[in-house]
């Protein structure tokens, strides 16, 4: 099974370097396969420059598709840093 | 690492090693040829002529001249031998009497008295002050062993460290290979000059064993001889420190390279960039590219910072953009 799910970026500042670190610092410790899909364009999850290049501002919508064992663990991780804003603000 | 260790000089080997560049004759005190140096600055003694002598530095060369020796004839003879008998007490390693003035009867007395050489110089006291310094300071600098190897690598010094058996060796051979120069391998001598040059080399430099290399499996390999000249070079400024790691699962690495990690080598701050080892990953190239990147941030351009605010600024373009377009519903 996949899980998908769409997350809203709530931060002020976009999904930038930081952010994007931490993101994929976390889809890292995930064995589940970790995609990223804005509009057309998907990327990989665990890969920070595939990430930042989204350039997702704030109220951008990402699909997010997990795939593996862990799907549900990795995307509640994920769902969450959005939810805490990356713990930025 | 090894801990840095207190550093001195004697009298001998000072006077030795200066005796022609700054004309330096021995007048008495002899018996202090062994005294200790182990201060850079040297001292003005004029306060302590004067009887002050709570701030004398006892491990640093006095140095007197033209006013010193005035101020001495101008006191009575009582003063003059109350104070020069209390600044003697301190017992400082040795003094300096410039300008090629003749030494009085009182101060080589006290100097044999307490074993504290007096030397008279021909040159001027400005001359004495500088190049005593710039001796001192050679020949004091803090200095510690570090295990690891240093390789010039496009002109930057990069110190690499991890693990015995990791391959430092073997990243440094691949780099002399693409023709970078090595420095020293396994054992490097790091000392600092002035407070914030770290300088590295071998050893034993100038020794026939410097540029000597174990790789595992192969032996020993003499680099000066296998790559030439131009794979080596004696002493390096070391300027940022690359360490190799294992990698594992949860090893937590820089991504971005905005944070940029620092290592503090005898108190002097360095960058440090760990790069985890993968097998197949060609570490040589990345440790180029740190040089290279290092040089460019240092040139003034800092790649991750530039391209994060690029990044930002495309977002709020188009944040700003959406926000017109939600107001625009009629």
């Amino acid at each position: 099974m996949m899980l998908e799910k769409e997350i809203t970026v709530k931060n002020k500042l976009g999904i930038h370097a930081r952010p994007a670190a931490l993101l994929v610092k976390n889809a890292g410790q995930f064995q589940s396969k970790i995609e990223i899909k804005r509009d057309d364009i998907i990327v990989d999850g665990k890969s920070i420059m595939g990430v930042m290049m989204l350039a997702a501002e704030q109220g951008a919508t990402l699909v997010f598709s997990i795939d593996g064992e862990d799907e549900l663990q990795a995307m509640d991780a994920i769902e969450k840093l959005f939810e805490e804003r990356f713990y930025e603000e | 690492m090894s801990t840095e260790k207190k550093i001195d000089v004697s009298i001998k080997d000072f006077f030795n090693e200066n005796r022609e560049e700054l004309s330096l004759e021995l007048v008495s005190g002899k018996e202090g040829m062994s005294n200790k140096i182990s201060v850079v600055e040297p001292h003005h003694p004029g306060l302590a002529f004067a009887g002050f002598t709570d701030y004398v530095s006892e491990d640093a060369v006095f140095i007197m001249g033209e006013v010193e020796n005035s101020y001495l004839k101008h006191i009575s003879p009582a003063r003059r031998s109350l104070n020069l008998n209390r600044m003697f007490e301190k017992r400082f390693p040795c003094m300096i009497m410039g300008n090629d003035i003749p030494v009085s009867k009182i101060l080589k007395m006290l100097s044999n008295k307490y074993s504290i050489p007096m030397f008279s110089s021909k040159a001027n006291t400005n001359m004495l002050f500088h190049r005593t310094n710039v001796y001192l300071s050679s020949r004091l600098a803090p200095s510690i062993t570090f295990h690891g190897t240093l390789v010039d690598i496009y002109g930057i010094g990069v110190l690499i460290s991890g693990k015995s058996g990791i391959g430092k060796s073997e990243c440094a051979l691949d780099l002399i290979d693409r023709g970078h120069r090595l420095v020293a391998d396994d054992a490097i001598k790091i000392f600092r000059r002035g407070e914030h040059i770290l300088m590295g080399t071998g050893i034993a430099p100038d020794s026939a064993l410097q540029y000597h290399m174990e790789v595992r499996g192969v032996g020993i390999l003499d680099i000066s001889k296998i790559f030439g000249i131009r794979g080596v070079r004696l002493h390096k400024r070391i300027e940022i420190e690359i360490n190799l790691i294992e990698w594992k699962m949860d090893t937590d690495v820089e991504r971005v390279g905005l944070k940029e990690e620092t290592t503090k080598i005898l108190d002097v701050e360095i960058p440090l960039v760990k790069i985890p080892l993968i097998p197949g990953k060609n570490v040589s190239v990345i440790a180029e590219v740190v040089a290279l990147n290092h040089l460019l941030k240092i040139s003034g351009y800092d790649t991750a910072k530039v391209f994060n605010a690029t990044l930002i600024k495309l977002m709020q373009e188009k944040a700003k953009k959406l926000a017109r377009l939600d107001e625009d519903v009629e």
